[in-house]
């Protein structure tokens, strides 16, 4: 894997090749999660892409101070946050029910059981979409994503003992959410 | 480092640390929450594990909330294209060509990254060097994969300029990035006659006026060409479907139009069993169910799409792993109908077929036995595919009723008799009226491969007499295999129809193919492997329809229903009489079936325990106007 720091200083050289190998590396990550944070695949998409572009056209202010995909997700935070002012409104749960069964899906398995993750994934995104912007931003960075509570402080510029708590009580809310789910999973 | 000081995600309206903190138990939890995530110190793990080794509650807790977080990892990810990386270097060309940092109204988050960066920029132009975005000058190349960055401001006027008459242009000659199946064919009398500014979607959906607009907005901003390989363009719809966009709308519309589609005027040449001559296509226009060529009339094509929406249900039972097999892929091929492998946007289409009924509307769900209308009835206990009915609070559009009526009995029935853990397989065939008519005529002659047809609507459904072939109901019952094929249904011997089971491939249909035929070649080039459908088997130039297929197993708690829906209904409501619960009395009927069924009784039953059922909807899409 090369170095995010090399892609960059290949990048600010004039290789724009391997930005895109920066993209690349971090498309499907970033999409993942932009996508479970607005609830809207579609819009997310858009949102991926303003920020990679965003990254590009300011890639020589990046400091280097975080990591380049820090960097990164916040700017595609930010263009969420603002994308959602325009858009409103985003999240419904009707919407994400109707999303049932229709996005890609990572993996192989026969086909009942990605239709049983798909519905899953179902009744994951409509409880996400019934938490807070704030809860479901830092539920999405660590369970879904997998970021450490530094990363997802610098993310979403909040200090470390917010993520924390504030995790805490994503969880919380999340888990009555879905309190279903898991008593199916574990009666 | 602060990318965004001017724009900070909004503050928490959650109680922080401290007052939190203040509840013990909270405060204990949240401990465990961080435990969980190994972003305690030292000292606080080791309280946590004192706490845990103490309190079963807390194990109880930590426990939740690993099942929370397995939960979660259990979600499918969302996923881009491949290409998507040379889009956005497209579209950072573009940006830096515009000269726009700011763009597509992300106006406040280009300040707000500018926030951070404004430290670097004003060292930037104190040193007179160019940043990467600030288009003090330059250019974008293209030697090879990447760009270079060289000074030439004039050329990137020029360019930004043709770029933004190219997209006017676009716009205003109404260039339209086709929907995933909308078909291209000439402008037909019916165009327009929807009436209004509501055209439809692929599907015959209604799709508001405005999201036309995002639409190309939203193309043109993913810089999608206007033509590009069909393939792409499946990968490409299965992301923009999931929230349903192309066939956003009012669902509430009757599934079948073909009375419209009936009365079209314009069609293109049969693709006949004979094959003869098929209808011109090429690579760049690759189907009738591709994107609009240049210069093609948006609006005429959402009036077409619209008037194609049609819907033929076609119940079959069929050879065993007939969608497997070679023959049956020749068969669409050799009316030039692509068979793909199944995918989501085939899912979601046919959540979109099986209609709401009674109020209730299809959702995918997980397959369960409850169905459940609140009437106490029963009827949709039978889960295909893991599809149920889930109530819903909505009323339904009395104009769609008999219509989706229709459909959901057709479906009802083809689903009855489907003994437990037995499968069913569905394709999903798009292709114009003449091909779907072909391919049925085929069907009927291959009596060794469909021992049972029903195609419905049946021909009094009003929406369904512009069909000609396709345009009656009609049930090739063969004689269903005796009992001793029933005991023994895995046998390949014993499993009818034999013959074309163990014919070589393309065998079958040998008879039928035009030796000189694109078809006949491809169905030499048939994988090895029965089972990989022939995807790629036909040349995107010669492919004027598409085969999706879905192959799966029905639900084990799939209850048998030997007798037709009228005789049903009395019994249930002979049980409600009776005081009874009708789930109950279904139940018990469904066992007593059952054990007919193994027996070898029942009306189809040792047939069915031999071969398989097959739902094949056919849904008639444009010809590609050849």
């Amino acid at each position: 894997m090369v170095d995010d720091n090399r892609l960059i200083d290949e990048t600010l050289a004039g290789n724009s090749a391997a930005f895109g190998d920066l993209v690349r590396k971090y498309q499907d990550r970033l999409y993942n999660t932009i996508a479970h944070v607005i609830g809207s695949p579609e819009d997310a998409r858009d949102v991926v892409q303003d920020a990679f572009v965003q990254a590009f056209v300011k890639l020589e202010t990046f400091q280097r101070t975080s990591a380049f995909y820090t960097w990164l997700y916040r700017i595609a935070f930010n263009a969420a946050i603002s994308g959602k002012r325009r858009r409103k409104p985003t999240l419904s749960v009707e919407r994400q029910r109707e999303q049932c069964g229709e996005e890609p899906v990572d993996g192989g398995g026969a086909p009942g059981e990605r239709l049983e993750q798909q519905e899953l994934a179902a009744q994951v995104r409509a409880a996400l979409a019934k938490l807070s912007e704030e809860h479901r931003a830092v539920i999405v960075l660590r369970e879904m994503d997998g970021h450490d509570y530094d990363a997802i402080a610098g993310i979403l510029d909040l200090p470390v003992g917010t993520v924390r708590s504030r995790l805490h009580r994503a969880r919380l809310r999340l888990r009555e959410e879905l309190k279903q789910v898991l008593q199916l999973d574990h009666p | 480092m602060n990318p965004i000081p001017d724009d900070p995600i909004p503050d928490d309206p959650i109680p922080d640390d401290d007052a939190v903190r203040g509840d013990g138990a909270i405060r204990e939890e949240e401990l465990l929450s961080a435990y969980l995530d190994g972003e305690l110190p030292a000292d606080e793990r080791g309280r946590v594990e004192r706490l845990l080794a103490e309190q079963p509650e807390s194990r109880q807790w930590l426990d939740e909330l690993r099942s929370l977080r397995s939960t979660l990892e259990g979600v499918p990810r969302y996923r881009l294209e491949n290409d998507f990386a040379e889009r956005v270097l497209r579209a950072a060309e573009r940006t830096m060509l515009s000269g726009e940092v700011a763009f597509s109204g992300e106006a406040a988050l280009s300040a707000k990254v500018e926030g951070d960066a404004s430290e670097a920029n004003g060292r930037s132009r104190e040193a007179g060097k160019p940043a990467p975005g600030s288009l003090s000058g330059g250019v974008w190349s293209s030697p090879g994969a990447g760009w270079s960055w060289r000074r030439a401001r004039r050329p990137l006027v020029c360019a930004g300029l043709s770029l933004a008459a190219g997209l006017l242009i676009m716009l205003t000659q109404g260039h339209w990035p086709a929907g995933p199946h909308g078909g291209r064919r000439p402008a037909g009398p019916r165009a327009g006659q929807r009436g209004g500014n509501r055209p439809a979607g692929p599907h015959g959906r209604e799709v508001a006026v405005a999201p036309r607009n995002a639409e190309i907005g939203a193309a043109t901003r993913h810089d999608k060409p206007l033509q590009e390989s069909s393939e792409r363009d499946r990968v490409e719809l299965s992301l923009e479907s999931m929230d349903g966009k192309p066939t956003n709308g009012n669902a509430d519309r009757p599934l079948g139009n073909a009375a419209r589609r009936g009365r079209q005027s314009n069609k293109a040449p049969p693709p006949t069993s004979s094959l003869g001559s098929p209808p011109p296509a090429t690579a760049s226009q690759p189907t009738g169910l591709g994107r609009l060529a240049d210069g093609e009339d948006s609006d005429k094509r959402l009036a077409e799409v619209a008037a194609a929406d049609d819907t033929l249900l076609v119940v079959c039972d069929v050879a065993s792993n007939l969608v497997d097999r070679p023959e049956f892929q020749q068969l669409l091929a050799k009316h030039h109908i692509l068979l793909e492998p199944a995918s989501v946007e085939l899912l979601r289409r046919f959540k979109e077929l099986t209609p709401p009924s009674r109020g209730e509307d299809l959702a995918l769900s997980k397959s369960e036995k409850k169905i459940s209308a609140e009437d106490g009835t029963a009827e949709n206990d039978g889960d295909l595919m893991f599809y149920r009915l889930r109530r819903r609070q909505r009323d339904v559009d009395a104009a769609r009723g008999e219509n989706r009526k229709a459909a959901v009995d057709a479906l009802d029935d083809a689903l009855d008799g489907i003994p437990d853990g037995g499968e069913v397989e569905g394709v999903l065939v798009e292709a114009t009226e003449e091909q779907l008519e072909a391919v049925v005529a085929d069907f009927e002659r291959h009596s060794e491969l469909f021992l049972s047809l029903a195609v419905d609507p049946a021909p009094d459904v009003p929406e369904q007499q512009g069909l000609t072939a396709c345009n009656r109901t009609r049930t090739i019952v063969k004689p269903p295999a005796g009992p001793a094929s029933a005991a023994k249904p895995d046998s390949p011997a014993q499993q009818a129809p034999p013959a074309p089971a163990e014919a070589p491939k393309g065998a079958a249909l040998k008879d039928d193919v035009d030796d000189t035929s694109e078809p006949k070649d491809r169905a030499a080039a048939t994988p090895a492997d029965d089972r990989e459908p022939a995807k790629g088997a036909v040349p995107r130039s010669e492919v004027h329809g598409r085969a999706m297929r879905l192959s799966t197993r029905a639900s084990d708690k799939f209850k048998l229903r030997e007798e037709p829906r009228e005789d049903e209904d009395v019994k249930r409501e002979s049980a409600r009489k009776a005081g009874a619960k009708p789930v109950d009395a279904l139940n018990a009927e469904a066992s007593r079936d059952k054990k007919k069924v193994a027996e070898g009784g029942g009306q189809f039953g040792a047939a069915r325990q031999a071969q398989r059922r097959a739902i094949l909807i056919f849904r008639c899409v444009a010809p590609d106007g050849g």
